[in-house]
């Protein structure tokens, strides 16, 4: 792929415009900016002092962009809680998103299954898959790991949590088989913690079903030169052809559920 | 000579063949077999992992790599396994791909550069190169040895010792004094080639908005076209002083940049920040620009051509 001239990356540093309490451990920052952006595609959001880290774009709307964001450190901590000059420097959106059936498609049928922070994406994809057919499987551990998304409206949607705090207990993947089961998809679009990614390619294989799983790897440059992200097998980028990948490109990839690697280079 | 002679891109390089002059720079794409793999297979004459040393590091933290008008800025900061996690790396590229895999190495003593290179030669790469010059890590580890003729006099002779019958490259950076003095100083003690240059730095970039410097370790080394003019200069220089073949590196984005390199003396040429700009199509392209040109002079060979800037550079003879 090329980029094309060398240049400045950065969208520009922006002000937060909004927070929305998801959870006790989740926000969704709310940016006053827009800009061309698929569905899976993500962010480098830099928290002056604290790094910068990649996030999914969570939604597009007339005038904003949005994140979901778990506080687990120091960067995602001051992301969340600003100061009321706070600015961060958004750079993006970086990568390859999911691949939407064409307006017309009246054989489309998709199935979304998000895990956790996972959802984020599928919010911003469901936002864009208006007039076609399509589910929704969410879940998380426990409900305070879920962030809060729109549900599409006459959308399928449905939510587990692993300890019932919200919706059917139980798993993601136990959720998204029994809607494989009762209507199959044409294609299942996944995002989520890799073993819950593992099973739904598992699930799909086995009947045969097409998918598309975005995923995550410890990222650095995010502009595909500095190889952190790389996975094993094809060495593909997930900064630049993924983080979303078809069924096609993910047959190569050997890392699939392994541990995998940190900020050194090697696995964790 | 024919116009018809089949062009070759084909070079000696110390002694290792490589199917082009072009080499993946040290410290991009260059941490996991799987990725080195896929340069190779990209056009590549060879690959450069990212420099390795005795323990795992870290780096720093980002931002930590980004690009401006004109390249790329790093100070990504030398992160990796440690030697022994990457001598299975090199291990899996070796059983993957023929193409020949130079290893950089760094330390912050010459024995720690030669015990880094023992160990990597375990693995068998076709060459090591000496990390001796770079800019990210100097608060922590000093001035680069890549700036002082003893050091780097020390760092040649360990290495090559380290190294045993593998040829070693010695990376220097163009921001001493005399790079020609330094070079010939590696090719005193031993050293089988040069690779020029290293990024240039450091410098930093500041955002309007937040008024403060982006890289979280706020200078970092510049690469890209920025600095091509110097990395010309310096390979010219080295060419000049030294008989061992040069690994011309620094701004490389085209098959002109390429072809400028080797009329300067360079016997292969390093690619990295033109990966971002062009993609990993980049080492197919300048290839296919480096036999274009080969092919409207009438050359068939690389050596033809390598060096001849350094004939139109002498004085003028009289008429």
């Amino acid at each position: 792929m090329k980029r094309g001239p060398f240049r400045l990356e950065i969208i520009r540093s922006l002000l937060v415009k909004a927070i929305r309490y998801d959870s006790r451990d989740i926000r969704t920052i709310f940016f006053d900016r827009v800009f061309d952006a698929e569905p899976g595609q993500f962010v480098m959001v830099w928290i002056p002092g604290f790094g910068e880290k990649p996030f999914s774009i969570s939604n597009m709307c007339a005038d904003m962009f949005s994140i979901a964001v778990r506080r687990i450190g120091p960067a995602t901590k001051r992301l969340t809680s600003p100061g009321t000059e706070d600015m961060f420097g958004v750079r993006g959106p970086f990568g390859r998103g999911f691949t939407l059936p064409a307006a017309g498609d009246k054989t489309a049928d998709l199935l979304l299954v998000g895990g956790g922070m996972g959802i984020a994406p599928m919010e911003f994809l469901a936002s864009r898959l208006a007039g076609r057919r399509f589910r929704m499987a969410c879940a998380g551990k426990t409900a305070a790991l879920i962030p809060r998304f729109v549900k599409p409206a006459g959308v399928e949607v449905r939510l587990a949590t692993e300890d019932g705090t919200l919706g059917r207990k139980g798993l993601v993947t136990e959720l998204a088989a029994d809607m494989i089961d009762q209507r199959m998809p044409t294609c299942v679009c996944a995002c989520g913690p890799e073993p819950m990614l593992v099973r739904v390619r598992e699930m799909c294989e086995e009947r045969n079903i097409d998918y598309q799983l975005c995923l995550e790897r410890y990222m650095k440059c995010g502009i595909g030169v500095c190889g952190s992200c790389c996975l094993d097998g094809s060495g593909a980028r997930v900064c630049v052809e993924g983080p979303v990948f078809d069924r096609e490109a993910l047959k190569s990839v050997t890392d699939l559920g392994r541990p995998r690697r940190g900020p050194t280079g090697s696995r964790q | 000579m024919s116009g018809k002679a089949r062009q070759s891109l084909i070079v000696e390089l110390a002694g290792v063949r490589l199917e082009s002059p072009l080499i993946l720079a040290s410290g991009i794409l260059g941490t996991t077999a799987s990725s080195l793999v896929r340069v190779a297979e990209a056009g590549a004459g060879a690959v450069t992992s990212k420099s390795c040393g005795a323990v795992p590091r870290e780096g720093h933290g980002g931002p930590c790599v980004l690009p401006w008008e004109h390249g790329l800025i790093n100070a990504v900061g030398l992160s990796n396994p440690g030697a022994r996690a990457f001598v299975d790396e090199i291990r899996e590229y070796r059983g993957r791909c023929s193409k020949p895999l130079i290893a950089s190495v760094f330390g912050r003593t010459a024995a720690e550069f030669a015990e880094v290179a023992r160990i990597v030669a375990e693995a068998g790469p076709a060459m090591i190169e000496a990390n001796v010059s770079c800019p990210n890590v100097e608060s922590e580890m000093g001035t680069p040895f890549g700036s002082d003729l003893g050091a780097c006099a020390a760092v040649t002779m360990a290495v090559k010792k380290a190294a045993g019958a593998i040829p070693v490259s010695i990376k220097l950076s163009a921001q001493c004094p005399s790079i020609s003095k330094m070079a010939k100083v590696c090719e005193d003690n031993g050293a089988d080639a040069i690779t020029a240059i290293n990024t240039v730095g450091p410098g930093m970039l500041i955002d309007l908005e937040t008024q403060r410097p982006i890289l979280s370790n706020r200078v970092g080394g510049l690469s890209g076209p920025a600095i091509f003019p110097i990395a010309l200069r310096a390979v010219f220089e080295i060419c000049d002083a030294v008989g061992i073949p040069v690994i011309g590196t620094g701004g490389v984005t085209t098959a002109e940049d390429a072809v400028r390199m080797i009329l300067a003396g360079a016997t292969a040429v390093g690619i990295g920040s033109a990966i971002y700009s062009d993609g990993l199509g980049v080492f197919g392209d300048v290839n296919a620009g480096i036999l274009k040109y080969l092919r409207g002079g009438g050359t068939a060979e690389l050596g033809d051509i390598r060096g001849r800037a350094h004939l139109a550079a002498l004085p003028e003879a009289s008429s």
